[in-house]
């Protein structure tokens, strides 16, 4: 199987690689750079676990070939914070008790990340919408709607 | 062997696919990397037109014409459009979830060929047509789709975008969509008018639905009955039941046809009111 370069930007820090054609960005991401954060579910865009960040854009990252990747910048749930210096929105599920089994949590904040990057003062009904590719399978949409709203508001305990 | 290749042109895309007409075109991938999860050996090579700039414009004015690799979340939120052609932005919105509709583009929404594609029936009663490159053809939408996944598009052809005149502005317009959830929801039946509304007359409108037949497709006999009606004396029973008469659904995971047929009435006569009230005028319904 052919291999082909590509030079892309990850949370801040330039990589360079060889990859075959059928490579997706969460294999990228997951298995040649051990970023674990980014999950991977259903692997067809239904539910938003693998969510990234490419050029600013909220992006199911296994329907994204590596290739196409090429040069851009993509920011994954590692790149947001880490426990030295959490985002605002990573501290807002830990205080509203945001996260259940945790595995929807990655694609939740970079979904979040990007609803705010476009629209800093969503409306509660904005937020539900921003999260509609995202699922919950433990169902508990209503403290990670009420911790995005923590932050719209500016309501967190620092 | 999955080859890749990311042409930097369009006459460099349209010579590649000459050559390589078995690689598959792929944009923002979130129907084909969808398709191909479950057929991953059967995909001989790639050719990427997702960076294509050429392909990425909006021309607005009279006449707008939009690029193929423009995205669904660039129509949704594009303020001319926003402004002159909502009925297309809605159904650019009505796409996915924010990631599909960062990713998913127009060329690739219509060249999947979906009976229930979110853009193909605000584009039909719009009068888009399409353009195609490779053999150099332009189309009306509504005869490009000749059925389920299938276009009129050579294996050489490559859809370069859509153009269409704005709509007037005595037109109003309505895309409603019927599907098990508010996101990511497939349709099981959607439907798109666009009507013309001069002193209490209905002087023209087109109907497209989609899901309820192997392509989307136009009511022309529901139009023909409602055309020309004055609006304090719409036969909105009589062109429900025309409507639901000349659909041909079909039964699969999300409906059954006599579903689709029952749901795709009031769907169309909710649709038909709004694009109504949309143009102005207030029905008396």
């Amino acid at each position: 199987m052919p291999k082909y370069p590509i030079e892309l930007k990850i949370n801040g820090d330039k990589y360079s690689f060889e990859v075959e054609a059928d490579l997706r960005l969460v294999d990228l991401l997951r298995n040649h750079l051990q970023l674990l954060g980014t999950k991977e579910a259903c692997g067809k865009g239904e539910c938003g676990a693998c969510t990234v960040l490419m050029d600013g854009k909220s992006v199911a990252s296994c329907l994204v070939l590596a290739l196409q990747a090429n040069g851009s910048e993509i920011i994954t749930v590692e790149g947001l914070g880490g426990e030295a210096a959490l985002h605002p929105l990573q501290q807002a599920f830990i205080q509203y008790g945001a996260v259940q089994c945790g595995f929807c949590t990655p694609g939740m904040l970079m979904s979040a990340k990007f609803l705010l990057d476009n629209n800093p003062r969503p409306s509660r009904e904005e937020i539900r919408a921003g999260l509609a590719g995202n699922l919950c399978r433990c169902t508990g949409y209503t403290k990670i709607i009420d911790a995005i709203e923590a932050v719209v508001e500016g309501r967190l305990e620092r | 062997m999955t080859t890749y290749f990311a042409p930097s042109t369009l006459s460099e895309a349209v010579a590649y696919i000459h050559e390589n007409q078995t690689a598959k075109i792929i944009a923002g991938g979130t129907d084909l990397l969808v398709k191909r999860y479950e057929e991953l050996d059967s995909m001989t090579g790639f050719m990427d037109i997702s960076h294509l700039a050429e392909l990425k414009n909006i021309k607005t004015g009279e006449e707008v014409q939009i690029g193929a690799m423009v995205t669904h979340g660039e129509i949704a939120g594009h303020p001319w459009l926003l402004q002159h052609v909502p009925l297309l932005c809605q159904g650019a919105a009505a796409v996915g979830g924010p990631q599909i509709r960062n990713r998913g583009t127009l060329g690739g929404n219509l060249a999947n060929a979906s009976p229930a594609a979110d853009l193909a029936p605000p584009l039909i009663v719009l009068g888009a047509v399409a353009e195609l490159a490779g053999p150099q053809h332009q189309v009306p939408l509504e005869e490009f789709f000749s059925g389920p996944g299938k276009t009129i598009m050579q294996p050489n052809q490559i859809i370069t975008g859509v153009k269409f005149t704005k709509p007037a502005a005595n037109q109003g317009w309505a895309y409603l969509k019927l599907g098990k959830r508010k996101a990511m929801a497939i349709a099981t039946a959607s439907v798109a008018v666009l009507v013309a509304v001069e002193d209490g007359q209905l002087t023209d409108l087109r109907i497209c639905l989609g899901s309820v037949a192997p392509v989307p497709s136009r009511a022309k006999k529901t139009e023909e009955l409602l055309r020309g009606q004055r609006l304090d004396s719409l036969e909105l029973a009589a062109a429900q039941a025309q409507l639901q008469a000349e659909i041909s659904p079909i039964d699969d995971i999300r409906g059954s046809a006599e579903y689709r047929r029952q749901a795709a009435g009031p769907l169309f006569r909710r649709a038909l009111l709004q694009a109504i009230k949309n143009a102005g005028v207030e029905p008396d319904a």
